[in-house]
């Protein structure tokens, strides 16, 4: 609010009041003539001095109290520089510490910079998937998970809404080394949630840097894929170790920033026990973290999988044994009318609408029992009866239409649906909803809703999920497109309850067995049962390396490793870093003016709750002067 | 007895009417042994007897009652009746400790009717009557007499007379001693703001030459009933000395002074011999009158 508001000049005009009463009150006593003062009295001068005194000190408190709710409710704002901003009594600054990968070899210079900034009274915190409040520098320190500036302040705002908010508020001080990888493609991302002064400190300089950025493991060899964020071409040596001894070496040359290398290794398929692998790279560069690559190996025939499709498309059959084999499931158990059950970890049946009754029973028998299916659909499904539980159709409108990922914290959400459109499927009737949890994937339908795609529900103990489109070209792109692959692995891996081969430090990752136990290289237990207990069982391993998990009947070995993007140490220009702390001052109202060229960033402090505070002790204290006051006077006062 | 309401008689404005008024309302409301009048030699009435003198049957009592009276004289010689008033300013504030002053007469004007209506029962009575107003000195001098031209002078004078001055007490009353000759009537009306021993030492100077002294002392509501809410800065009229008063005084310490101040003014006049008349600038002319003749014929 303008100081030049009609309110507020009116609000002024209030003083006015006091000051008319008071001189009504203090003014000389009314002159009078009388015929003789021959039987008066004059009055004693002490009195009239003392009260005099008296009013002009309440005169003095009613006006500083009236001046300051009138400029309370004005709402000014007190423009500081950044850097003496932790000086305005009443706002907490919060310093924040960036607490990514990539700041391990930045962060003497994070703790050099939080130590000149802090004051007495500033909070510490570090922020990575969350906002952690610390007491003391020294109990920093940088974690092994990847910070995207996506939504960072209201992850930010999200952990200090769980504190008590200041008089003044909070004022965001982020020390990070602004990687240029972590700013996501749309701008304003980088401020959303943000409604307090921020101001950005960047440390750290671009640094060369070269990582391992991926292992793949495949027809008896390992292919390591290098990648460089540096200028200069270099040679590197890579070392493929097992059990902790170096088995191969090889060398590579990797020539320009984000050019890639491949380097390859004998890797003789497992025959009983997963076998833990180790690349590591000889580079020496800036961050030594992200030059080891963990690959755990399973073993053949780890995973047995019963595929159900006895009158189903062939098409759509290899299309779904391809995808098996991709992921390492190279012999499924074809399930034909008259078989026996076969002992299997996970099924798949296909176009279920073309099953017979007994084989449908059999199906059924197996989820009762604690199983889990893949449904896909097929042309015949709208006969599957019993499986799917609701009356079905196909839509089929002739659009193409986008897949949406509905939950993406479910472990069969994936990667790549962008890439997939849908022109058929079934729907259920409006009377249910195919399953009963929220869908995993649906399709944007024609009237503005969403339609489930990809779906899942409780069929006796056992656990059955649908896919709602089948393996045909006609009804959709998915087979043409590395997101059915992954649906594959992951849909077996999710029904068979297998614990995944690899997971990326601090981000979570789903273990579908209840009750597991996660123990590092070394045999401590870095994940206990109650924290692997929840419904969705969704846990994070923090730092990378080789990790067992245990579950009741059975247990498995899992590998962590760091996500490469965290490997780019180029920072923000110093343009776009003006530019986002300009966008952060204009996005947090109370906090900003965009900053001259050459100046500090400058922020506004809010003075109101001040001023109310203000209010208050100058009612407390006009109340007190008026009534001691009043004993005085009356105390002085002849006895008549 | 119908009264006049002071500001009832400040509308007439005419002093004659005021007097005749006044003085009509003193009549009608006396009783007969009341009967105005400082002529010593009427003496009383008697019934009508065949053979007495018809001229000095009272026709009026005989209109009133239907019956003969006749009036008996002690004496054949006239009195004189001295007006003596205050003029000083004084007389004229009003209104600084609270009163309604400008419904109200000032104590001047109320002296000045109180003066009309002596004037007019004295040529009532074919005494002579004469008047003086003085303030730091003798302003006005209207010599004793009689007759109706003797009485619209003295009228004229009362309306034309201003307060202003302070109050010279001893130069009136010497003024008065040198002026009479022989034994009158002398009727002083003042505020007395005097000292009472003062006020008594003249009295006694007039009382001793054998003057008959009658002391109205006039004070407006104001001055008996003060209201103040709070101090308040009064300027004297006479010496504009100025003081902030406390207004708790004024309630309380202020009518303790103002009753011990007239009873001492009492106890001077009674010791020179004169009568001593508090009046109240609100009371009614008449009744005032009234109260005074009563008290007049217990104290001859």
């Amino acid at each position: 609010m303008s100081l030049l508001a009609g309110a507020f000049l009116a609000g002024l005009a209030v003083l006015a009041v006091p000051l008319w009463l008071h001189r009504l009150n203090e003014r000389a006593p009314p002159e009078g003539s009388v015929s003789s003062l021959m039987l008066m009295r004059e009055a004693e001068e002490p009195k009239r001095t003392r009260r005099s005194l008296a009013h002009r000190l309440l005169l003095a408190l009613r006006l500083a109290l009236l001046a300051a709710l009138t400029f309370a409710f004005a709402q000014p704002v007190l423009l500081s520089v950044a850097a003496d901003a932790g000086s305005d009594a009443g706002r907490q600054r919060l310093i924040v510490l960036d607490a990514s990968l990539s700041m391990r070899r930045a962060w003497p210079d994070a703790l050099a910079q939080a130590e000149a900034l802090r004051e007495a009274g500033d909070r510490l915190a570090t922020i990575g998937d969350r906002l952690t409040m610390i007491d003391d520098l020294d109990a920093a320190s940088p974690g092994w998970s990847r910070l995207d500036f996506a939504g960072l302040f209201g992850r930010i705002e999200a952990g200090l809404a769980a504190l008590p908010e200041p008089l003044g508020g909070w004022e965001i001080h982020l020390i990070s080394d602004f990687q240029a990888s972590a700013v996501p493609p749309r701008f304003n991302a980088l401020i959303e949630g943000l409604s307090r002064p921020a101001v950005l400190h960047p440390v750290g300089a671009g640094q060369d840097n070269w990582a391992l950025a991926a292992g793949e493991l495949g027809n008896g060899r390992i292919e390591a894929t290098l990648t460089s964020f540096a200028a200069a071409e270099r040679w590197l040596a890579v070392a493929l170790r097992r059990g902790g001894s170096e088995v191969q070496r090889a060398s590579v040359a990797v020539v320009e920033a984000g050019a890639h290398a491949t380097v390859s290794f004998d890797a003789p398929p497992a025959e009983r026990a997963a076998v833990a692998w180790e690349l590591r790279i000889e580079a020496g560069d800036a961050l030594p973290e992200d030059d080891v690559l963990h690959i755990v190996q399973a073993p053949l025939g780890a995973t047995t999988v019963a595929v159900v499709a006895p009158n189903a498309d062939p098409d759509a059959v290899r299309f779904l044994v391809a995808a098996l084999e991709a992921n390492g499931i190279a012999a499924p158990i074809r399930v034909a009318e008259g078989d026996p059950w076969p002992r299997a970890d996970a099924a798949i049946v296909l176009d279920p609408g073309g099953l017979a009754g007994p084989l449908q029973r059999r199906v059924e028998r197996y989820l009762d029992g604690g199983g889990g299916a893949l449904l896909i659909a097929g042309p015949r499904t709208e006969r599957a009866g019993s499986l799917w539980s609701d009356p079905v159709a196909v839509v089929d409108d002739g659009a193409a239409r986008r897949v949406l990922v509905a939950d993406t914290g479910h472990a069969l959400a994936g990667e790549g649906w962008g890439e997939v459109t849908v022109s058929r499927w079934l729907a259920a009737g409006p009377e249910a909803a195919f399953g009963t949890v929220p869908a995993v994937l649906t399709v944007a339908s024609e009237s503005g809703g969403e339609a489930p795609l990809l779906t899942e529900r409780r069929v006796g103990k056992g656990r059955l999920v649908m896919l709602l489109t089948a393996l045909d070209r006609d009804w959709s792109t998915l087979v043409l497109r590395p997101a059915f692959v992954g649906l594959v692995g992951n849909a077996v891996d999710y029904l068979a309850a297998n614990v995944p081969l690899a997971a990326r430090a601090g981000e979570p990752v789903a273990i579908a067995a209840a009750s597991a136990q996660i123990f590092d290289a070394a045999g401590e237990r870095v994940l206990g049962l109650g924290e692997t207990a929840t419904g969705r069982r969704l846990v994070r391993v923090a730092a990378p390396g080789f990790y067992t998990v245990r579950a009741p009947g059975r247990e498995a070995m899992m590998a962590v490793n760091v996500d490469v993007q965290e490997s780019d140490l180029t920072p923000l220009s110093a343009a776009e870093l003006q530019r986002w702390q300009a966008a952060a001052q204009r996005a947090a109202p109370a906090a900003a003016l965009a900053p001259e060229d050459g100046a500090e960033p400058s922020a506004f402090t809010p003075l109101a709750r001040w001023l109310l505070g203000l209010a208050a002790l100058l009612l407390v204290a006009e109340a007190l002067a008026a009534n001691i006051g009043q004993l005085r006077w009356r105390d002085l006062r002849p006895a008549s | 007895m119908s009264a006049l309401p002071a500001a009832l008689l400040a509308k007439l404005g005419n002093l004659e009417l005021i007097a005749r008024a006044a003085v009509d309302g003193l009549v009608q409301g006396a009783h007969r042994a009341d009967r105005p009048g400082f002529s010593q030699e009427f003496a009383a009435y008697r019934d009508y007897e065949p053979g007495d003198d018809l001229r000095f049957v009272d026709w009026n009592a005989y209109a009133r009652t239907d019956r003969l009276h006749l009036k008996l004289f002690e004496g054949e010689t006239n009195t004189r009746l001295l007006v003596l008033l205050d003029a000083s300013a004084s007389m004229a504030a009003a209104g600084g400790l609270g009163a309604a002053a400008s419904r109200l007469p000032s104590k001047l004007q109320y002296g000045a009717w109180l003066a009309a209506a002596l004037t007019h029962i004295a040529v009532r009575q074919h005494d002579a009557v004469g008047l003086a107003t003085f303030a730091d000195a003798v302003r006005d001098d209207v010599p004793p007499g009689t007759g109706e031209r003797r009485r619209q002078a003295l009228f004229a004078c009362l309306e034309g007379v201003q307060a202003e001055g302070g109050s010279n007490w001893d130069a009136a009353f010497a003024h008065v001693a040198q002026r009479l000759r022989g034994r009158a009537i002398v009727a002083a009306i003042s505020d007395f703001y005097c000292q009472p021993s003062d006020f008594g030492s003249a009295l006694a100077m007039l009382g001793a030459r054998g003057h008959d002294l009658i002391a109205f002392h006039v004070l407006d509501a104001a001055e008996r009933r003060p209201r103040l809410r709070r101090n308040a800065t009064l300027r004297d009229a006479e010496s504009g000395r100025v003081i902030e008063v406390d207004a708790a005084d004024m309630r309380t310490g202020y009518p303790r002074r103002l009753a011990a101040h007239e009873a001492a003014l009492r106890r001077e006049a009674a010791a020179a011999g004169a009568h001593y008349v508090a009046m109240d600038a609100e009371e009614p002319l008449d009744r005032a009158l009234v109260r005074y003749m009563r008290f007049r014929a217990r104290h001859p």
